[in-house]
């Protein structure tokens, strides 16, 4: 009688309320465009709304493309790039174009200036190993994390590097802008570790609710709300004020990279949203509806192998680099 | 369903493990020690919950899940099965389960019980069976602006057993649940429990609160294995609150977001063993407490040369000599610096109130005080007289009449000397009587019979916050005993002198 009971209680309890609140009906993305690239892969990526450019990070440099027809501009002569970012340059309230980018290989970070792609200050790395970038637009500063296991600040006005340390990173991706804070999603260890680039200490870990590897990252700078995809289909949101997981919502599966934009489909559709791309093809749109309160907009298949997703503020469209059948890709997603 | 099932982390659980010999005689005793994690390990625990479905989700696999990941052996069931009587180290009683159905099921059960089921602590005794005064559930729908302040619990006692295993410094709000309208429950338990949590700024509305193995619950009833009333409702398990990464390093955060190790700790005081029960035996005692007096100095400050009560008062110094006391007796005009070198007090009731002053209060040492009418002086109650504190039996003074009798309702404390729950013949003809309302602090272990509020006897551990937030320097006791009531006390009333001194000059168990 117990034990019949116990089957019937562990099939309904599932109908918990950290269960994934349905994917509401919304703005459907889909594939609207795909560009070629050359070499074998593309990783890191990054939009210059602006100039119309996009920049993606693969074996043979950091290719830049015409960002509305896909056109080859230029390379930036980089070989092994992993990762891209540009600095945001602010006219007043409006963001202007960007000037400057920085670009990390497996141990090393160069910058370049966007008018003639050409690198400068190639620096080492304290560790080898792949690794990413992030911008803190508080105090200006580039970000390098490195899978090796270190953290790496450089100026981004004088491209120098402030200080490095060696730290406890991970695999998956990093996103930084609150109050110093570095967070590095670690695979492996199941946690994302924060990081602080202003003591280059370590000041904890948030441990996963219950999803596992967690791989993307997304942060809301002014909510300060960090989105966490895991590779098991598992989305975590958490309050980095306190490291709580307030809410999980369901994603798709694989490795995951994410982006972060307010008003991404214009004013008067969603206030903001956590845009998830997955290595199964998964295109998860997280919609907040309130700073407490979030939901999935839609999730959207765009073909296996999705890489990494970047945001265009000029027309709302997404970028996602890709490997279609060993080419890589990057491709444009609307709704 | 896969997801539910992985849920969330698990706190990591202490190794330490500490051998129960090597606390003092009066921890054991009091059932203040929480046993660890790990020494609680493959203890079993039965989870009766009801079905959840879309309407009704619920976190009880949750709660299964998250015991198991930190060693417990846990089991489901439903609420219309057979009440389980052996077998079990601990039954939870989710709020999920109908309390209709489940009734008074484990009302009488050995086992103990953990219950956020709100609605069912009435059949469970723990409270009074009326809704929005005995005890009350918080809905974000009908009770919006309510079920935010119910994010906010109040650690009124940090003392407490469960308490001092957060390392609460001092009397403090903390983050119940995730910044979201929560639903809620509290309840005002009988004066023998320990109130852990209050909420919503009311002092009486425990939003977690515990009775001892052999405390008097609601209407009589006598608890028979620990009890635990926890604020947790259907499906907000997951939103206790817990803090990781960079606020955990802040002290005031990570003090502030407690509410799973609150859980934690409260599921593991269930689990631990509970109070001896040490039977009424007051020769055994009177030994008991001599071992204790030999060579303690007790300053006993009383009026000297008092038209009432100076053979009480000199009985009372006899006795403490007898025991073994080096006894030291001063006037009460006398300043309160007569206290230095001292080990206690003792305040006897033939002092004024109006001439003691507010002397004594401050003292590093253990106090026990005779005369209820000084319970706002020392800060063992509220100002407020005839409310706060009172008198039965005193002619124009009371509109209640002389009494006889106290009503145990915490006999397993050391201050009951033993004797059972229910009323006990304290002086041999009905006389004067004082009372007080402690804070909820406060120990209590006799009422005055027939009112629920007026506490006879109780006492505030050493670090409890008493009336105003005060902080006991030591141990604080009331025991009733008016100016020339010491030779009237009964058998029993001689036994709860003897044991409420002892406990009043015992080692704190903090």
């Amino acid at each position: 009688m117990i034990r019949k009971l116990k089957i019937k209680i562990a099939l309904l309890g599932c109908l918990s309320p950290l269960l994934f609140a349905s994917a509401s009906r919304g703005q459907t993305y889909k594939a609207v465009g795909e560009y070629k690239l050359s070499g074998s892969n593309a990783r890191g990526i990054a939009v210059d709304a602006k100039n119309r450019r996009i920049y993606v990070a693969g074996d043979e440099g950091v290719a830049v493309l015409n960002a509305d027809t896909g056109a080859n501009v230029g390379t930036v002569p980089f070989p092994g790039a992993r990762d891209v970012l540009l600095i945001p340059v602010m006219t007043g309230e409006e963001q202007g174009a960007p000037v400057k980018g920085f670009a990390t290989g497996d141990g090393s970070v160069i910058s370049f200036a966007l008018a003639d792609l050409k690198p400068s200050h190639a620096q080492k790395l304290p560790t080898a190993g792949p690794s990413s970038l992030c911008y803190d637009d508080d105090s200006k500063t580039v970000e390098v994390v490195s899978e090796g296991g270190s953290l790496t600040t450089i100026d981004a006005g004088s491209n120098e590097i402030v200080h490095s340390a060696h730290l406890p990173t991970g695999s998956g991706q990093i996103a930084c802008g609150t109050l110093g804070h570095v967070y590095v999603a670690d695979t492996a260890a199941n946690v994302v570790h924060v990081l602080n680039h202003e003591t280059s200490k370590s000041e904890g870990d948030y441990p996963m609710m219950t999803g596992h590897k967690p791989s993307g990252l997304a942060l809301d700078t002014k909510g300060r709300r960090l989105f966490v995809a895991c590779e098991d289909s598992v989305v975590e949101i958490i309050d980095t004020d306190s490291g709580f997981t307030f809410i999980e919502l369901p994603g798709g599966a694989g490795p995951a990279r994410e982006t972060f934009a307010w008003t991404p489909q214009g004013k008067g559709k969603w206030k903001a949203a956590a845009f998830i791309s997955q290595e199964d093809g998964t295109l998860t749109g997280v919609k907040m509806n309130a700073y407490i309160n979030y939901s999935v907009g839609g999730t959207y298949k765009l073909g296996p192998g999705l890489g990494s997703v970047a945001y265009d503020s000029a027309t709302h469209h997404l970028f996602l680099t890709a490997v279609r059948s060993g080419t890589p890709v990057v491709v444009v997603a609307s709704y | 369903m896969k997801l539910l099932l992985k849920l969330r982390s698990a706190a990591l659980l202490s190794a330490v493990t500490v051998p129960l010999t090597s606390f003092g005689w009066a921890q054991a005793q009091d059932g203040t020690r929480v046993l660890s994690a790990a020494e609680l390990h493959s203890k079993r625990i039965l989870i009766i919950g009801g079905q959840a479905d879309e309407d009704h989700p619920n976190d009880d696999l949750l709660v299964k899940k998250y015991l198991e990941d930190q060693g417990y052996i846990v089991s489901v069931a439903k609420e219309d099965a057979p009440a389980v009587t052996s077998g079990e180290d601990l039954i939870i009683l989710s709020s999920s389960a109908d309390p209709r159905v489940l009734g008074d099921k484990y009302a009488a059960s050995a086992i103990p019980v953990f219950t956020w089921n709100t609605v069912d602590y009435p059949d469970m005794h723990m409270c009074g069976p009326e809704r929005h005064v005995d005890f009350e559930t918080i809905d974000p729908v009908q009770d919006y602006m309510r079920s935010y302040t119910m994010l906010y619990g109040y650690f009124p006692n940090v003392v407490d057993p469960v308490v001092r295993e957060l390392h609460i410094p001092r009397s403090q709000i903390f983050g119940t649940l995730y910044l979201e309208p929560q639903t809620f429950g509290w309840a005002k338990p009988a004066p023998a429990a320990e109130l852990v949590v209050n909420v919503e700024g009311e002092p009486t509305h425990a939003a977690v609160f515990s009775y001892e193995k052999g405390s008097t619950m609601y209407n009589g009833f006598v608890a028979p294995a620990r009890r635990m009333g926890f604020y947790l409702r259907d499906g907000n398990f997951h939103f206790l609150t817990a803090v990781h990464g960079q606020a955990e390093n802040d002290p005031s955060l990570a003090q502030w977001w407690v509410g799973l190790k609150l859980f934690d700790a409260s599921i593991r005081w269930v689990l631990s063993p509970p109070a001896e029960q040490v039977p009424y035996d007051p020769s055994a005692l009177k030994k008991r407490l001599a071992a204790v007096a030999q060579g303690k100095k007790i300053l006993l400050v009383r009026r000297l040369d008092t038209p009432e009560g100076e053979e009480s008062d000199d009985h009372i110094a006899e006795h403490l000599k007898e025991l073994g006391f080096v006894v030291k007796q001063v006037d009460q005009t006398q300043p309160d610096t007569e206290a230095e070198g001292e080990d206690a007090i003792i305040i006897s009731a033939t002092n004024s109130k109006y001439k003691l002053s507010n002397k004594y209060r401050d003292a590093k040492i253990p106090v026990l005080c005779l005369e209820g009418l000084m319970a706002d002086t020392l800060k063992m109650a509220n100002r407020h007289r005839y409310v706060d504190y009172g008198e039965h039996g005193e002619p124009k003074e009371s509109e209640d009449p002389p009494e006889a009798y106290l009503e145990i309702i915490n006999s397993s404390n050391t201050m009951a000397a033993g004797l059972k729950p229910g009323y006990v013949k304290y002086i041999k003809e009905a006389d004067v009587l004082k009372w007080a309302m402690p804070a909820p602090s406060a120990i209590v272990v006799a009422n005055l019979p027939n009112s629920f509020h007026e506490r006879a006897i109780f006492g505030y551990e050493k670090g409890s916050a008493m009336a105003d937030e005060f902080v006991a320097p030591a141990r604080r006791a009331l025991l009733p005993v008016d100016n020339p009531a010491f030779d009237d006390l009964t058998e029993q009333g001689h036994a709860l002198f003897d044991a409420v001194l002892l406990w009043t000059i015992s080692p704190p168990s903090n």
